[in-house]
């Protein structure tokens, strides 16, 4: 806010100028117009919202009721009647598998949102004060990185039994090191502006400095992060039902229809192949969302497809 | 390095606090069903002797003095030293491990190159399906297809696994399908980081002074633009191997491995506890190593950085 | 003197999110054998990209859609980009110095191999007598110690002892004629005043042209014979250097040279600047694209497209309806 001719503005110029202009965001319409120029993109957040809405709508699209045995049509295959055929005690695959979309979506949803959440808050404690905060939680981060994700999870699901809830604190807990480490190097950079500096000058508080001029320009890179998590915690939580540690029958959860195909391998394969389609087209179109937003939010985009 | 133990420290201190909230009696695992007639005072008797009665901070120091002295403990459900259970299982475990990593560094950066400089034409419309193909699927998804595929329906490979001990022939054979399932995702991830790197690298100043010098395009992209864009894939080695053992539990159950992921799931499901905060210590142990080495090559690679540890 | 480069009509466009970038825009220069040229415009004028296409180094989303380049009698369109040919000329004939040493020069790469690399692919030479070679060549640009400087990497220079490692790159083949893009803009302005000096007294002693591209008068005012001034990818005013100072045609070449403070000007003279800022080159009108911040305009421009360049005196043209002087051109 420099005027031609004035050598130094005011201080109280300054406050004005600081607290009339918002932080600079990303210009949205331009982030969604580059977006969707890229087919993939597009096509994974079609994917999405698709299993969403079948998610949402599964009693209304599901021909059976996904608990309901029946163990006199137990293992068929494929038919008119069963269009994925049925499972070792007679429940009706398709309908598990739509109904498996409610809990992957669910599950994932909730553990990438609390992850963010307390990791971001961490990485944002972490970056703005610096010094032996830092350190503390950076220590803490690292050590949690040490151990694999799954492993981690696996031993937490484990310790605080199976369910739904549990899978998604122990998923959440697995998140918390990558949005924490993403949200604190995004911190330290934009820590370096200007106006921060300003803010600083004029007394802006701490709080007020972290959520309204850090936060909004840090939280970019957080937000593709959390849209690929999205994909690596439905893996994980496919993985965790697996190993029998996550969500298990008669649960409608994909994982655990694998797990439970394998006994049946040679004699009904779609058991465990038909959950497996269901988790790919959602890890895909989760991933491909993600890159595209990251290429629409990167500041450098070169203009090119 | 001092870092390194720092954090190995906390972690373990995580583990163990992990596995000592856990409800229920370790004892009922250990007595198994004997455990119903003995009287309280006899199952106080034998905690005792364990030391499961102590404060859980004494026996947390009890641990760390066991296992600076090299002993882990013992397994409640067979009756071993974690360590002897760890030396019979850690080999195929690394055996896997390392064979995925091989295949997975190799390929993965190579594919993304060639993707990278090939940009828009066949060879990188083909590698990024794949790629992004890849990274979707779950590993041990994949690992029970391919067993329905070349075990059960071709019968090419065997279901049971061997041990290198009875048929190294054998042995070698029933390692295919696993290091495949467990090489297809990093490969993947390996594809698409190195294409982006390349990619970045290549709108660089210096490479466009490369090319401002009349360079061929073998000689720019080896000389100039490589070195460049695999620094962030060698970054990534450590996630790599994280990610590699949290794959090799899921493999070595699918393939029936005796390994120290199948160790740790059974710990886990039993609520073995020394086996649980053995198995984890020792991951945890080999990844901060890795990251530590990582850190020596990326100096390596980086002049920047060398001068900075001078 | 012989015409060692002769651009014509010279067009480059870039396909972005935000439409048709006209970059360059019917550009046509003429450098002579051991002449000094300077180009002189704003940022995003379009000098960089015009001398980015001279050495055919644009690539998509940009693409040169039609002129010639030719050069040493060699139309250089009719080449492949990366072909045989244009790798022969790039960095043997025609030479080029970035604006910005520390990221043009690969900082995993020694200085000294950054050199030698060339003198061994375009003089195939050795590597000891490139190495050789390379030691005369840093010591010739002013770099101390030069034979152990040899070893080091980008970051152990300074600013200016990196852009000396440029030109020396730049000048390592003897090349016919060096573009120096900015070279100075990033340094601070001692260096650049040594460094200008380096580089009139290399192209002297290798006998080569040099093309100077900067925003800066005051540089090509000292060194250049022949003056290229750029406005919105098009030349809006060119001659030689006397004239162009002297007598100014063009309205954006007055108002620059008011820009500048003089030390032999009354007091209290205002600086004054060209009030508005530069067109966005996707989006020009067809009339004079200086229109919104011309001082002199009158009917005939707003209504009219464009003018073509016309020849006001000899050896100078201007692109403008209006005679600041008076009388009409």
């Amino acid at each position: 806010m420099r005027r031609q001719g004035d050598a130094l503005a005011t201080t109280v110029e300054c406050a004005e100028a600081i607290e009339e202009a918002p932080p600079p965001r990303p210009e949205w319409k331009r982030v969604v117009r580059v977006f969707s120029r890229r087919k993939l993109a597009v096509a994974g957040l079609v994917i999405v919202v698709l299993m969403v809405l079948v998610a949402i709508f599964a009693p209304l699209l599901a021909p059976y009721d996904p608990y309901q045995t029946d163990i006199l049509t137990k293992l068929q295959p494929p038919s008119s009647e069963h269009w994925l055929g049925t499972d070792s005690v007679g429940r009706d695959t398709l309908s598990r598998v739509i109904y498996g979309t409610r809990i992957s979506l669910l599950v994932a949803v909730c553990a990438v949102a609390l992850g963010a959440f307390i990791g971001q808050i961490l990485g944002l404690l972490a970056g703005y004060f610096g010094g032996w905060v830092y350190t503390v939680i950076m220590r803490l981060i690292d050590a949690m990185m040490a151990i694999p994700m799954i492993v981690l999870a696996l031993v937490i699901s484990a310790v605080l039994g199976g369910g739904v809830k549990n899978v998604i604190i122990a998923l959440a807990i697995g998140g918390i090191p990558g949005q924490c480490r993403m949200m604190c190097a995004q911190t330290l950079s934009v820590k370096q502006n200007d106006y921060v500096l300003a803010g600083r000058t004029i007394g802006v508080s701490n709080l007020r400095m972290m959520l309204r001029h850090i936060y909004p320009n840090a939280f970019a890179p957080c937000l593709v992060m959390m849209t690929i998590g999205m994909g690596a915690t439905i893996l994980a939580e496919a993985g965790l039902s697996f190993l029998g540690a996550g969500i298990n029958p008669p649960t409608a959860a994909w994982g655990s229809m694998i797990d439970g195909g394998t006994r049946y391998l040679l004699r009904l394969p779609i058991l465990s192949i038909a959950p497996g389609i269901g988790i790919m087209l959602l890890v895909f179109g989760f991933n491909m969302m993600g890159d595209g937003l990251r290429d629409a939010l990167d500041p450098r985009m070169r203009g090119t497809v | 390095m001092f870092l390194g133990i720092i954090v190995l420290l906390i972690a373990s201190v995580l583990v163990f606090v992990m596995m000592h909230v856990l409800p229920g009696d370790p004892l009922l695992l250990f007595l198994g069903e004997q455990y119903l007639s003995y009287e309280p005072e006899q199952l106080d008797k034998i905690r005792h002797e364990m030391g499961l009665d102590k404060p859980v901070i004494l026996q947390y120091f009890d641990w760390v003095g066991g296992v600076i002295r090299g002993d882990l403990g013992s397994s409640l459900t067979y009756q071993t030293p974690v360590t002897t259970m760890i030396k019979d299982r850690l080999p195929v475990t690394l055996i896997l491990s390392f064979l995925a990593l091989l295949v997975s560094t190799m390929l993965g950066p190579t594919f993304g190159v060639i993707a990278a400089i090939r940009r828009g034409k066949w060879q990188d419309t083909t590698l990024s399906v794949l790629a992004n193909l890849g990274i979707t699927l779950p590993v041990f998804w994949v690992g029970i297809v391919l067993l329905y595929v070349f075990s059960l329906k071709l019968g090419w490979f065997e279901t049971l696994f061997t041990p290198a001990s009875e048929d190294f022939g054998k042995f070698v054979m029933s390692l295919i399908m696993p290091v495949f399932c467990l090489s297809l995702f990093g490969t993947a991830a390996q594809t698409r980081q190195a294409r982006s790197a390349m990619l970045e690298v290549a709108h660089q100043d210096y490479v466009r002074t490369a090319w401002s010098k009349g360079l061929r395009e073998r000689v720019v992209v080896f000389r100039h633009m490589l070195k460049n864009g695999l620094i962030p894939v060698v970054t990534t080695m450590g996630m790599q191997v994280s990610f590699l053992f949290g794959g090799a539990v899921m493999v070595e159950k699918v393939f029936n491995i005796p390994g120290i992921g199948r160790m740790l799931v059974e710990g886990v499901n039993a609520k073995d506890f020394q086996v649980v905060q053995g198995g984890v210590l020792l991951m945890a142990v080999i990844i901060v190593i890795t990251n530590l080495l990582v850190d020596m090559a990326y100096a390596w690679l980086d002049p920047r950085i060398r001068q900075s540890y001078r | 003197m012989a015409t060692l480069l002769e651009v014509k009509n010279l067009h480059t466009q870039f396909k972005t999110d935000d439409g048709l970038i006209k970059a360059v825009d019917d550009v046509s220069l003429s450098i002579q054998e051991k002449e000094i040229v300077g180009v002189v415009g704003e940022s995003g004028c379009g000098k960089s990209v015009t001398q980015l296409s001279v050495m055919r180094l644009i690539r998509p989303p940009g693409e040169i859609t039609s002129g010639e380049i030719i050069f040493e009698g060699d139309d250089l369109m009719k080449y492949e980009a990366n072909g045989p040919e244009m790798r022969s000329v790039r960095g043997a004939k025609i030479a080029m110095i970035f604006q910005e040493p520390m990221t043009s020069l690969n900082p995993v790469l020694t200085i000294g191999r950054q050199l030698t690399e060339m003198l061994e692919l375009h003089k195939g030479m050795s590597h000891g007598a490139a190495k050789k070679r390379a030691i005369e060549l840093l010591d010739m640009v002013g770099i101390p110690c030069a034979d152990t400087r040899l070893g080091d990497y980008p970051h152990q220079f300074s600013g200016g002892m990196r852009q000396r490692a440029m030109i020396a790159m730049a000048l390592s083949c003897n090349p016919r004629l060096v573009i120096a893009d900015e070279p100075t803009t990033a340094l601070d302005v001692t260096t650049q005043a040594q460094l200008l000096e380096l580089m009139k007294a290399m192209v002297e002693e290798f006998k080569s042209s040099l093309v100077i591209v900067t925003h800066n008068l005051g540089v090509v005012a000292r060194y250049a014979q022949t003056i290229y001034i750029m406005y919105a990818g098009r030349i809006v005013e060119s001659g030689k250097c006397k004239e162009i100072f002297g007598h100014p045609r063009h309205p954006y070449t007055i108002g620059l040279l008011r820009c500048v403070p003089r030390i032999d000007e009354e007091e209290g003279r205002k600086l004054e600047a060209i009030k508005g800022l530069p067109p966005h080159l996707g989006h020009l009108p067809g009339q004079c694209a200086f229109l919104p911040r011309c001082t002199h305009a009158i009917e005939r421009c707003r209504k009219d497209p464009w003018p073509e360049l016309r020849m006001v005196s000899p050896g100078h043209h201007t692109r403008c309806f209006v005679n600041p002087e008076g009388g009409s051109q």
